[in-house]
C-alpha cells in the first residue's frame, strides 16, 4: 500500500515536472527541431516500453560484421548519407534505428585485443575461447590435434539443426575462414582450411579440415548425438572453392584465377561430395548460376571465388560474377523461410576487416554500407514479429576519426576547419584527414583502384606524406598511420551489438561477448 | 572512347608481329632467360642477376630469394603471387585491373610492347628466329637503346642512360627446356601460400609475423620498362 503511494507520487512528480519545465522553456529551446525530434524519439521508446514485450522468435538472423569497431559504423554512416547528397552525420546505417542495443567486450581468453576465431566462437556457443581455434573450448593447445577430442562446443546452428529448423551460412569471406567456420568446425587452429593447410600429424592423428567438416556436417552432428536425425545446413554461400577442389588443374571452374584452382593435397572433390549427398541441391559457383536458382530450391551450396570473395566495390571486376552480400542475405531467406519451424541464418561481411587489415578506409566502409543494406533486406523481406535480427561485430580496428572538421566535410576528405574552406595545417605545414590509422602499412594513392589488396607492393610508410594536391577520397587512398607495421592490426575496445524482434529487449547494457548466443538460445529455445 | 583507342594501338601493334614466324613464338612462349643487370651512376656500379621465366600465360622474374610471378587471366586481368623462396612461402594478391598501370608485355618481355613499338628501327640482321634489331629512343630525360629478338619477343640487350645513371640489362642465356620450365613453375606451385588479405589474421605465423612486423621483406628486381621508358617499380606513387 504505502509502496504503491509512493510510486504514484513519484509518477505524479514526473507528469508535473515535465509539464512545468516545457512551459518555462522558451519557444527558441522548445520549438527547436533538436528539441521536438528528440521529444519524439523519446516519446515512441514510452510507447514501445508499454507494448507487450515477444520473447520468443521463430528465426533468427545473426550479421556480423568482420572488423566492424563503432569507429567504422560512425565513419560508414557518414558515407552513406553523403553519397545520398547529406551532411552525412544525421542518419542511421539501417540497423542503428533498431530499439535496442548493447555494449560488446571482446577479448579471447588468453588475448586483450582478439581475432575473429576466438570471437565468433563465443558468439555461436556460449563460451569464450582462445584466439585462433575454432568451435573448441580454451583447454585447447592451438595446433595440436590431440587436444581436440573432449574441449569441442556445440553451436547455435547445430541446435537448430537438431530442434528441425532450416539453417544458412552467408560470407563474403571463404566459407572456412574463421568467422563462418566457427558455426560449423571444430578445430585447433583457424588456419587448417582444407587437409593441405594441416601438418601430417594432424592429418594422422585423425583431425579432419574445415572445409571436409563443412559437406560432413550432417553425418558429424548425426555421430555426436545418438539418434539424432539432421537434413544438414540448407544454405551456404561463400568464397573458399580452392579448399574443396582437388589440386589438378582438371577441376578448374570458368571462375578461376589461379592456374589450379584446388588446394587439396587428399585428391577429395567436396563439392562432388556434396552433390552426392544432396542430389536435389544446387551447387553455382557464379552469377548466372546463382540466378538460375529456382524457387522451390530447398538446398543451395554456392561457392563463388577461390578466396574470398571481391569487396563490394571491386565486384565488378570479378572473372565469372558474383552476387552481393544483399542478394545472397535476399535469396538465403527465401530458401530457408520455406521451413515451417523456422530457420537459424547466419551472415558475415568478411572483408571490412581486409580492407583495415590493407589500410583503405573506401573499401571498408563501401562493405559495411553494403552489410547494412543487407540488414535492411533482411528486415524487408521477414516479419519483424517474428524474426529476431542482431547485428554485431567481431572486434574493432585501429580506425580513428580525429582532428575538428565541419559538419557535412567529407568523411575520407582532409580537414576543413569550422568557417574554413581550406584544408587546416598540422604543426608540420601539412594537411592531414579526417580518418586514419593508428598503425598499418601507411600511405598510398592508387588512385581507381577498387581492390584494397593492391597495396603490397611497397614497404610501409609511416607518419607524415604532403597531401596536398593528392585526392584522399578515392578508392584506391590508403590513410596515413602512427606505427608502421605490414598489415594494420585488430584494435581491444568493445564493439556493438543492434538488435530488433522477439527478444531483442535482451540486447543492452555492456555484455561478454559469449552473451549472444544465450539471447539467440532464448529466443529459439535451442537448449530447452 | 579510352577503350578504343587502346584496340586501335593494340591493333596497330599486332601488324608489327603479323609476319613473325610463329613456330618461334611457339618455342619463346615457354622459355627461361638469364639475364645481368649493370646499375652505374658516376663513379659507383653495382651488378645483380635477374631470369625471366615464361610458361604460357604465367611469367615470372626469379631475383636472389624471391620470385615475383603473375598469372594472365582470361578476362585480361593479372593476378601476381610472390614466392620466398629460401622460405618456401608465398603471399597470393587478388587480380587487379588498373588500367595503364598494369601491363601483361612489360613483364613477359621487360619491355612494354609500345615502347617497343615507338622506338625507332636502326638496323636489322640475321634470319628466321635468330633475326635481332637495333631498336633505339631518346627524349630529352632518357635514351634507351634495344638489342630485340622480335621473333622471341625477348630482349638481348637493354642500355637506359639517364643523366649520370645508367643501366644495362644483358641476356646471358637462353632455355626453352619444356621440362625444365614446367618443373619449376610446379615446384613454385607447391609452395606454401596465403592470401595477402589474411596476413593481417596471421601474426603467430613466424615467417607472415616478420612481414607484419618488419614490413615486406624486400623489393622484387622488377628490372621492366613501361612505355615511356620509366622503370616500373609496382604500382605506387613516390612522393
Ligand atoms: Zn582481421
Amino acid at each position: 500500500m504505502k509502496i504503491k503511494q509512493v510510486a504514484s507520487a513519484i509518477g505524479l512528480t514526473l507528469a508535473l515536472s515535465a509539464h512545468t519545465f516545457a512551459s518555462v522553456l522558451p519557444d527558441a529551446q522548445s520549438q527547436s527541431e533538436w528539441y521536438t525530434s528528440a521529444q519524439t524519439k523519446l516519446s515512441d521508446k514510452v510507447a514501445g516500453s508499454q507494448t507487450e514485450i515477444k520473447t520468443k522468435a521463430k528465426n533468427v538472423i545473426l550479421f556480423v560484421g568482420d572488423g566492424m569497431g563503432i569507429s567504422t559504423l560512425t565513419a560508414a554512416r557518414i558515407l552513406k548519407g553523403q553519397l545520398d547528397g547529406n551532411s552525412g552525420e544525421e542518419g542511421y546505417l539501417s540497423f542503428e534505428m533498431f530499439p535496442y542495443s548493447a555494449q560488446v567486450k571482446t577479448y579471447n581468453v588468453d588475448a586483450q585485443t582478439p581475432d575473429s576465431a576466438g570471437t565468433m566462437t563465443a558468439m555461436i556457443s556460449g563460451v569464450k575461447t582462445d584466439v585462433g581455434v575454432i568451435g573448441v573450448d580454451e583447454d585447447i593447445v592451438r595446433g595440436d590435434c590431440s587436444t581436440v577430442a573432449g574441449n569441442e562446443l556445440v553451436t547455435a546452428t547445430e541446435l537448430a539443426e537438431i530442434r528441425g529448423l532450416a539453417t544458412g551460412l552467408v560470407s563474403t569471406a571463404r566459407i572456412t575462414h574463421a568467422t563462418p567456420a566457427a558455426t560449423y568446425a571444430k578445430s585447433a587452429d583457424r588456419n587448417w582450411e582444407d587437409v593441405s593447410d594441416m601438418s601430417e600429424t594432424a592429418v594422422t592423428a585423425g583431425c579432419e579440415d574445415i572445409a571436409s567438416q563443412l559437406v560432413n556436417f550432417e553425418s558429424n552432428l548425426e555421430a555426436r548425438f545418438a539418434g539424432v536425425d539432421v537434413d544438414g545446413i540448407d544454405v551456404v554461400m561463400g568464397g573458399g572453392r580452392r579448399h574443396f577442389l582437388p589440386k589438378d588443374e582438371a577441376y578448374n571452374s570458368n571462375d578461376a584465377v589461379s592456374s589450379v584452382e584446388g588446394d587439396r593435397t587428399d585428391g577429395r572433390d567436396l563439392t562432388a561430395e556434396w552433390q552426392q549427398q544432396y542430389p536435389q541441391g544446387v551447387y553455382v559457383t557464379d552469377q548466372t548460376g546463382f540466378d538460375a536458382i529456382a524457387d522451390d530450391t530447398t538446398k543451395v551450396f554456392a561457392l563463388f571465388n577461390e578466396s574470398h570473395m571481391q569487396y563490394e566495390a571491386d565486384r565488378a571486376n570479378d572473372v565469372a560474377g558474383e552476387p552481393s552480400l544483399s542478394a545472397m542475405t535476399t535469396k538465403a531467406i527465401d530458401v530457408l523461410a520455406k521451413n515451417e519451424k523456422g530457420f537459424f541464418l547466419t551472415v558475415e561481411s568478411g572483408r571490412i576487416d581486409h580492407a583495415h587489415h590493407a589500410g583503405n578506409a573506401y573499401n571498408a566502409l563501401s562493405d559495411t554500407i553494403e552489410l547494412a543494406k543487407a540488414v535492411q533486406a533482411a528486415y524487408d523481406s521477414t516479419d519483424p514479429e517474428e524474426t529476431l535480427i542482431l547485428v554485431t561485430a567481431d572486434h574493432s580496428h585501429v580506425f580513428t576519426i580525429a582532428g575538428y572538421p565541419k559538419r557535412g566535410n567529407p568523411i575520407l576528405g582532409k580537414v576543413v576547419a569550422v568557417g574554413e574552406d581550406t584544408p587546416t595545417l598540422a604543426n608540420d605545414g601539412m594537411p592531414y584527414t579526417t580518418v586514419g590509422y593508428a598503425n598499418g602499412l601507411g600511405f598510398r594513392d592508387l588512385g581507381a583502384e577498387t581492390d584494397a589488396d593492391a597495396a603490397y607492393n611497397e614497404a610501409a610508410v609511416a607518419g607524415r606524406i604532403n597531401l596536398d594536391g593528392v585526392d584522399t577520397q578515392t578508392p584506391g587512398y590508403h590513410q596515413e598511420v602512427t606505427v608502421p607495421l605490414s598489415s594494420e592490426t585488430h584494435a581491444g575496445e568493445d564493439i556493438s551489438l543492434h538488435a530488433t524482434g522477439p527478444g531483442a529487449h535482451l540486447a543492452q547494457g555492456v555484455i561478454e561477448q559469449n552473451v549472444v548466443f544465450h539471447i539467440i538460445d532464448q529466443a529459439l529455445e535451442l537448449t530447452e | 572512347m579510352k577503350k578504343l583507342i587502346t584496340i586501335a594501338v593494340m591493333l596497330v601493334s599486332n601488324h608489327l608481329y603479323a609476319n613473325t614466324n610463329s613456330s618461334c613464338v611457339q618455342s619463346s612462349s615457354q622459355i627461361k632467360a638469364q639475364y645481368q643487370i649493370t646499375e652505374s651512376q658516376q663513379n659507383h656500379q653495382q651488378s645483380r642477376e635477374l631470369t625471366l621465366w615464361r610458361n604460357g600465360e604465367q611469367v615470372a622474374h626469379q631475383s636472389d630469394n624471391i620470385v615475383e610471378l603473375w598469372q594472365h587471366l582470361k578476362n585480361n586481368q593479372i593476378r601476381p603471387i610472390r614466392y620466398f623462396t629460401e622460405h618456401k612461402r608465398g603471399i597470393e594478391y587478388q587480380p587487379s585491373e588498373v588500367t595503364g598501370k598494369q601491363s601483361w608485355s612489360a613483364k613477359y618481355q621487360l619491355l612494354d610492347k609500345k615502347l617497343i613499338d615507338k622506338m625507332k628501327l636502326v638496323s636489322e640482321q640475321g634470319q628466321g628466329c635468330d633475326k635481332s634489331q637495333l631498336l633505339e629512343f631518346a627524349d630529352k630525360n632518357i635514351k634507351i637503346k634495344v638489342n630485340w629478338l622480335p621473333e622471341l619477343q625477348l630482349a638481348q640487350s637493354i642500355q637506359i642512360s639517364q643523366g649520370q645513371y645508367a643501366r644495362e640489362i644483358k641476356l646471358l642465356s637462353k632455355n626453352t627446356d619444356k621440362t625444365l620450365i614446367n618443373q619449376q613453375f610446379k615446384q613454385w606451385d607447391l609452395y606454401q601460400t596465403t592470401d595477402y588479405a589474411d596476413v593481417g589474421d596471421n601474426e603467430n605465423d613466424p615467417f607472415l609475423a616478420k612481414m607484419i612486423n618488419q614490413g615486406f621483406i624486400e623489393h622484387g628486381a622488377t628490372g621492366f620498362y613501361n612505355q615511356n621508358g620509366e622503370m616500373l617499380q609496382g604500382h605506387g606513387h613516390h612522393h
